[in-house]
């Protein structure tokens, strides 16, 4: 059996809550089984956080940080710039680990030196009757099994592939991966995306450092035993928070694009799609109501996508990364 | 790896299974577009062996006590319009799933109740107890994936029914569910079984009884069809 890496686990939360405690209920014993170390930090003042709730947590991991810059991004920098581990692991504050879950994703490292980074499943978790019929078909088209960039790649392990062209999919997502914390010191997470109070953005820069890593050429594996679940509030499963989240994921995508110094779409054409969905919304009245909630996300991803492109300067962005191979 | 849209999702719920678990996926695999898995805290191979299975999503959440309430939760993470539901000691006959997927396609239909074989050792081979109780004990396994259609356990903490077979339906004659839980256990196991879920549940004596089918004086009837493969290792391992 392969040695595992010395690994640190980060964990990145904002408030204390049920579903914090529950995590760490899962991460704490799992990296103690292998002598890995976890970390805790609070994107906010230490004083924001009262100092009971530091004791306790204090007591339930071994480094509790305090973030007070807002943005995701800056805290998960903070946290790798203080944890030594060799690889890094992450999850989300409110995911559940399943069992076994963080010496499945140190194992690729362990097997193959040329691992760089390893993702795994994020299984979303509903209660009750579970979610109405037209989230379920929403979720269902979505190559990820998440509201997300897809990242789930079958019950194999395999590869993820460099996304090219204008696609970013496949990617390993932020609540469930682990690097090697060599190449996050390379490639730092950027404050401009990440879920932030001050933006409104709510992701982005997991993909935007995976697509950087990648690029390098190293391996990124996906593990599918290391699986975590992820329990969706039902706040969330309304039309508006959806239709926020695809606006949203326009925003990302092209911050992404622009970091990566990609090429962005074609605006006059973006433009021409547009006016076909939205003739399509006045005219196809009697559409199914799944049907035409479908075409309203498409038309409100296109048209924060548009309102992005036009706030562009006319020549921006770094030249293009092309991976090395 | 693309998505189409899912129609049926299959539900397994399961805790140390890891002798069936895999036929019992293979067998429903065919009818469905993912097949969701619960696992109620196995120290078994039965993770790794329901991730074997290309269609597995597989949650882990301790058992609550609740059959009914696991399956309730494996509901809520189905994705397909349709749900697909078996046992750990149930596998699907094999058969063609265009039948099924033609009535599911039907917008007036909300279920589909199915036939289940009591597999025995019957003379050196399987057979099946081919009178009532024991057959065609029509089983409601296939049914839209509505909040109507979810499990209510509290009349009985060990069998339980949907709280209404809303709207139009059909009692359907393939594909038969072989169920070999008789197979699994030894008469005392199954004795024992008995006794515990009869402290649980005193009024399903009757239901509780079926399992010690020896007293029952049904008749055995060979099996129709060449059963799966499973089942002839588990009669082999039975009879040693």
């Amino acid at each position: 059996m392969e040695t595992l890496p010395s690994c640190s686990v980060v964990v990145t939360t904002c408030v204390d809550s049920p579903g914090l405690r529950a995590n760490l209920a899962q991460v704490g014993p799992q990296a103690r089984a292998i002598g890995a170390d976890v970390c805790l930090i609070f994107n906010c003042a230490e004083n924001a956080i009262p100092a009971v709730v530091r004791a306790e947590l204090g007591a339930l991991v071994d480094v509790l940080l305090f973030e007070p810059e807002p943005g995701k991004s800056n805290a998960l920098n903070t946290a790798i710039a203080r944890m030594q581990g060799e690889v890094i692991a992450f999850t989300d504050d409110d995911a559940i680990p399943g069992t076994g879950w963080l010496r499945a994703l140190l194992q690729p490292f362990a097997e193959d030196a040329k691992v760089v980074g390893v993702g795994g499943p994020v299984l979303p978790q509903f209660d009750g009757d579970g979610p109405p019929t037209w989230y379920r078909r929403i979720l269902a088209r979505k190559p990820s099994t998440f509201l997300g960039p897809k990242h789930f790649m079958g019950n194999d392990p395999v590869d993820y592939t460099y996304p090219t062209g204008d696609k970013i999919d496949g990617v390993p997502l932020g609540a469930n991966c682990a690097w090697r914390r060599e190449a996050l010191l390379r490639h730092p997470y950027p404050p401009t995306l990440g879920p932030n109070r001050a933006t409104g953005l709510r992701g982005g820069e997991d993909t935007f450092v995976a697509i950087q890593i990648m690029a390098e050429g190293g391996r990124v594996v996906h593990q599918p035993s290391a699986r975590v679940c992820h329990p969706v509030e039902a706040g969330r499963i309304s039309r508006e928070y959806v239709l926020n989240g695809h606006r949203i994921q326009a925003t990302e995508y092209v911050r992404i694009m622009q970091h990566l110094g990609r090429p962005m779409p074609d605006l006059a054409r973006l433009e021409r799609y547009g006016n076909i969905l939205e003739r399509q919304r006045k005219r196809n009245v009697f559409l199914g109501e799944d049907r035409a909630f479908r075409r309203d996300t498409k038309l409100a991803f296109v048209k924060q996508l548009i309102v992005e492109l036009k706030s562009l300067p006319a020549e921006s962005g770094a030249p293009a990364l092309e991976r090395v191979s | 790896m693309s998505r189409t849209r899912i129609h049926m999702s299959g539900v397994v719920v399961c805790q140390d299974n890891e002798d069936t678990i895999e036929a019992v996926l293979a067998s429903l695999a065919p009818h469905c577009q993912e097949i969701v898995v619960v696992d109620g805290g196995s120290r078994d191979g039965t993770l790794e062996r329901a991730l074997r299975c290309p269609l597995t999503r597989l949650y882990e959440r301790p058992f609550p006590g609740s059959i009914a309430d696991q399956k309730n939760f494996a509901f809520a993470q189905c994705q397909g319009d349709w749900i697909f539901v078996l046992d750990t000691d149930e596998v699907l006959a094999p058969v063609s799933p265009a039948a099924v997927h033609r009535l599911t396609r039907l917008p007036i239909v909300n279920w589909l109740s199915l036939p289940r074989y009591w597999v025995v050792p019957h003379q050196g081979g399987l057979g099946y107890l081919s009178e009532k109780p024991f057959y065609k004990d029509r089983q409601l396994r296939i049914f839209r994936n509505e909040p109507c259609f979810r499990y209510d356990g509290s009349k009985s903490a060990i069998h339980h029914e949907v709280h209404e077979r809303r709207g139009m339906g059909f009692a359907i004659t393939k594909p038969h569910i072989y169920h070999f839980d008789l197979l699994l256990r030894s008469r005392a196991e199954r004795e024992a079984k008995v006794a515990r879920y009869r402290a649980l549940d005193p009024e399903g004596e009757r239901l509780h009884r079926m399992y010690l089918y020896e007293d029952w004086d049904t008749p055995i009837l060979p099996l129709p069809a060449p059963p799966p493969v499973l089942l002839h290792e588990l009669a082999a391992a039975h009879q040693a």
